[in-house]
């Protein structure tokens, strides 16, 4: 028997009412939606357009009012799913009088694993988001935003889920960390795990999403894959090195030639985020931000060398190169 | 989020909820242990424990502050009394306020998010936050409980002393065996002494010293006015009610009524009363002129004794002196001495029944005595001598092992709790009958909200069945009587040991508050959970006013009796007032004056506030988990 697509809904409705039950928000209407294995689909849409509220339905934490969504081919909500499945939320949720090492304990305790195994687990995550063991002592209430969203992907990776809900996953995250954050997620769908994320930035979704919906409204107004949804068709566009004036010339007299309408030509320009890893990536690494208070000058956000997690695999690699290229220049109308 | 005017698509599958889900099989106590760590150390993190030294200083200055009439009696156990509020204060307070505050908490805070999307029931949450305040409440109440422990023994310290000179001074001329017998008892033993306490089997019963008249004819049953007490004819054998539908208006009960020889020959007025069996006589004569059927009549005892009272049928209308033969099979007939302290008899063949034709049926049997039952409450007639009211206390079988073996230095008297109304001290007189009807009597002179030490030697009684007979002797007073009033007192365990259960006891009771608090925090904001606690927990403590004065009550009672109408089965009374008013008494879960004069607290009863709690908090956990599992956790 064929596995159950991870998530898929059924014409689900939210609407949300007043303490007598009348109904006055319609936050999410007749969403239909399959997500496929293995594949990152990225929720699209403005302030209140339903993204927080499809993952709340998926998760349990609020009930549909009509419609209905099965999440790895069970009713959302259930112990049985949320054994296999991780939650980051919108903002990292977590007691706040707890270390980061008793918030990856609890959570591993929640999922029934002995104590050896909490032990090597909440070690190895929290190495694996760079938390180091200062870091790791200290209450959650002392944490900046970046430890925050850190020791919140820990928590929901602490299952070793099949699939992945997150909830605004770069928010708050200055460029490094957005750009680590983007890493590790390739890096978890190179794994095998589905991962469905909703963000309203739209540059991180195109950064990593297979597949995107745009929600407007509560109403699902775009799905597809992104490439697709993007591709401008009726443009072609020739990227060169060392091509000289006159060659230049040649060319667009032979597409002049050939009938095409010369929309643009300009040289390739580069984002904003690549410049920035460029400029302060390797001083940022040795952030407090990243590491805490007592990082060893010049260690990395993914490891230090020789340290466990290094020895492991690093997990924040650069990014793939065929992933930056697609943003890597710019259409000039002039 | 923004408004949207449209509604959803008409093919749309209706709402599947989480109601299926199967997380009751998964239920583990790991998960439940965890989410109560949790919420331990966000008590503990909170500086929670803060509260723990104010609470051991106020303790420690009320204690100081408060007067102390005698410093020999008083001074440890208003100690104790005064640690054990404090305690229940503070579990009241920290199981109460911040039961009610951690889930709403989480919730407002979304960290519940976080928590529910994770493998846990509902039921583990619950369970695990109330698990995790009682862990609360036992820290900062036993932290109390050390310090009162301490407290109360150096307060203790120079007692022992202060005892032994007001002995030194008080043996010759000691008024009361109580004070005398306590105040050795605190000279030798010091005055942390705690007491095994075996309450009568049976008591206090009614009974009726006649004096020389019964000895004079013991076959006569006697009652006494106003005590409850009546004479019972059972009628239903014979042919009562045949004869008065053969013959209306000829049918007579003849009565011959023993008054004692001794009694002044004042005029008795009895009441007889012709009812079927299970409806007790009322002291309410017929309206003059009224209509309908009469079963009773007030009657004057002429000196002889002898009475006639006419009985017609069911539907004629009663002459003068007359009464009605009520419906219903199983008839009795009944007298009721009405006056205080009159005593009416009968014996055998003392009832006939005189039919139309003159035939004569006498009741061979003499008549049994009804009202005699246990009482709750008795107040004891005083009266200088006989007939004297008795007030009969039972120990059926207490195992001789339990009053020491040999020359083991224990303890054995009875402590008799009866207190006076009067001003003037009443006197008393105390009967121990043995089995084989050996008797001991002692006389003394009990004193309100004292107990009454009175020891009985070994060579008269050392185990087995014991009757115990209470008088009181002093004319126009009266000694007011519950069933715990006689009670053997035993020497007890240590008192170490007896303080720690009377701390755990405070803890049962801050647990089940905690329950009350997260079961309530389910549905309800921080400010109206604490609301709702709070008068959960003042209506627990009170419901026994509840259902007996107000409205609750009487629909508890109306529920009952319509369900008695359904089917004929007690129980249902039972269970419409529990319906009414589901909440634990939880004043059963805080020691009372058994601890703090120094009564050794039995496990049995340990147990039973044990079983108390857990039934209660598993109820409330319950009601939480199914409220919070129907509930959404987001907005």
């Amino acid at each position: 028997m064929a596995e159950p697509k991870p998530v898929v809904t059924e014409g689900l409705t939210k609407i949300y009412g007043d303490f007598w039950g009348r109904q006055k928000v319609h936050a999410l209407v007749g969403l239909d939606l399959g997500l496929e294995r293995g594949e990152i689909f990225g929720l699209l849409g403005p302030n209140g357009s339903g993204k927080s509220t499809t993952i709340k339905l998926l998760l349990g934490l609020i009930f549909p009012t009509a419609g209905r969504a099965r999440v790895l081919g069970l009713a959302p909500g259930t112990t049985a799913v949320n054994q296999r499945i991780g939650y980051l939320p919108e903002e990292s949720y977590l007691h706040r009088f707890l270390t980061g090492g008793e918030t990856v304990d609890f959570y591993g305790r929640l999922f029934g694993l002995d104590r050896r195994e909490r032990r090597r687990r909440t070690d190895e995550l929290l190495d694996l988001v760079g938390l180091d063991d200062r870091a790791r002592a200290r209450q959650l209430r002392e944490y900046s935003k970046g430890m925050s969203r850190r020791i919140g992907l820990a928590q929901a990776l602490v299952n070793d889920p099949e699939l992945l809900l997150l909830d605004e996953p770069t928010s708050g995250l200055d460029p490094i960390g957005t750009h680590e954050m983007k890493d590790l997620i390739l890096r978890l769908k190179s794994q095998g795990k589905t991962i469905l994320l909703s963000s309203h930035l739209l540059a991180d979704v195109q950064d990593v999403c297979d597949r995107i919906g745009i929600l407007d409204r509560g109403q699902l107004r775009e799905i597809g894959r992104v490439r697709d949804l993007l591709l401008v068709r009726d443009i072609f566009q020739l990227q060169a090195r060392g091509v000289t004036p006159q060659a230049r010339e040649a060319i667009l007299a032979a597409a002049r030639k050939a009938g095409a309408d010369i929309v643009a030509t300009e040289h390739p320009t580069t984002t904003l985020e690549d410049l920035f890893l460029r400029v302060v990536g390797a001083e940022a690494k040795g952030r407090p931000d990243v590491r805490g208070p007592g990082s060893k000058p010049g260690a990395t956000g993914a490891a230090a060398p020789g340290s466990p997690a290094a020895r492991r695999e690093p997990l924040f690699e650069p990014e793939p190169q065929s992933r930056r290229q697609g943003r890597a220049t710019t259409d000039d109308h002039g | 989020m923004a408004k949207h005017a449209r509604h959803p698509k008409p093919s749309a599958p209706p709402p599947e909820r989480v109601r299926t889900s199967p997380e009751r099989r998964r239920w583990t106590v790991s998960r439940v242990w965890a989410i109560a760590l949790v919420t331990f150390r966000q008590g503990m993190r909170t500086r929670l424990w803060i509260l723990a030294p104010p609470a051991i200083l106020v303790m420690i200055l009320a204690d100081l502050s408060s007067p102390r009439f005698d410093p020999v009696f008083e001074a440890v156990p208003a100690t104790i009394s005064m640690s054990l509020l404090v305690m229940a204060v503070l579990a009241f307070v920290v199981g109460t306020f911040f039961a009610t505050y951690s889930l709403p908490a989480e919730m407002e805070s979304k960290v519940a998010h976080s928590v529910v999307t994770k493998p846990v029931g509902r039921a583990e949450i619950v369970a695990g936050k109330t698990l995790g305040m009682s862990l609360i409440v036992l820290l900062m109440v036993g932290c109390v409980g050390v310090a009162g422990y301490a407290y109360t023994v150096v307060r203790a310290s120079g007692i022992r002393s202060l005892a032994q000179e007001r002995l030194a001074e008080a043996t010759p001329r000691a008024a009361y065996p109580a004070d005398l017998n306590a105040t050795e008892a605190v000279a030798t033993s010091g005055p942390l002494r705690t007491f095994r306490y075996y309450a009568a089997t049976s008591g206090p019963e009614i009974s009726v010293d006649v004096g020389a008249e019964a000895a004079a004819s013991p076959d006569v049953c006697w009652i006494l006015g106003e005590t409850g007490m009546r004479l019972a004819w059972d009628l239903s054998r014979t042919p009562l009610r045949e004869w008065v539908a053969s013959a209306p208006g000829r049918l007579r009960l003849r009565l011959s009524v023993r008054r004692p020889p001794e009694e002044p020959k004042a005029p008795v007025q009895v009441l007889v009363a012709l009812l079927p069996a299970g409806i007790e006589p009322v002291r309410e004569n017929p309206r003059p002129g009224g209509q309908g059927p009469v079963y009773q009549r007030t009657i004057t005892v002429p000196p002889s004794g002898e009475l006639q009272v006419e009985v017609v049928g069911p539907d004629a209308r009663p002459p003068g002196g007359a009464i009605n033969v009520p419906p219903g099979d199983n008839l009795v007939l009944y007298v009721v001495a009405i006056q205080s302290g009159a005593l009416v008899g009968a014996g055998p063949g003392a009832l006939a029944i005189v039919g139309p034709a003159g035939q004569e049926l006498a009741m061979a049997e003499a008549p049994g005595v009804a009202g005699t039952r246990q009482r709750q409450r008795l107040a004891l007639a005083g009266r200088s001598k006989a007939p004297r009211e008795l007030a009969l206390f039972r120990f059926d079988d207490v195992p001789g092992d339990a009053l020491g073996q040999g020359d083991t230095p224990v303890e054995a008297g009875f402590s008799l709790d009866a207190w006076s109304p009067a001003t003037v001290q009443a006197a008393a007189q105390i009967v121990f009958v043995r089995s084989d009807g050996q008797t001991k009597t002692v006389r003394f002179s009990p004193e309100s909200h004292h107990s009454s030490l009175l020891y009985l030697d070994r060579e008269f009684w050392h185990g087995g069945p014991l009757e115990v007979r209470v008088e009181c002797l002093t004319d126009d007073d009266f000694l007011w009587l519950v069933p715990d009033s006689v009670r053997l007192r035993l020497g007890g365990g240590p008192f170490a040991w007896n303080y720690a259960k009377a701390v755990l006891r405070v803890w049962l009771f801050g647990t089940v508050l905690s329950a009350i608090g997260v079961c309530c925090s389910t549905f309800l904001s921080w400010f109206v959970s604490i609301l709702l606690a709070i008068v959960v927990v003042l209506v627990s403590m009170v419901r026994e006013f509840v259902l007996g004065a107000t409205v609750f009550g009487d629909l508890a009672r109306k529920l009952a009796e319509a369900a008695n109408g359904w089917h004929a089965w007690a129980g249902w009374r039972s269970v419409a007032e529990h319906l009414v008013v589901p909440l634990p008494d939880l004043r059963a879960l805080i020691p009372g004056e058994g601890v703090s004069l120094g009564q050794v607290m039995s496990l049995t009863d340990l147990g039973e506030a044990f079983g108390w709690a857990a039934l209660s908090v598993a109820v409330f956990v319950l009601l939480g988990s199914i409220i919070l599992r129907n509930r959404e956790v987001a907005r």
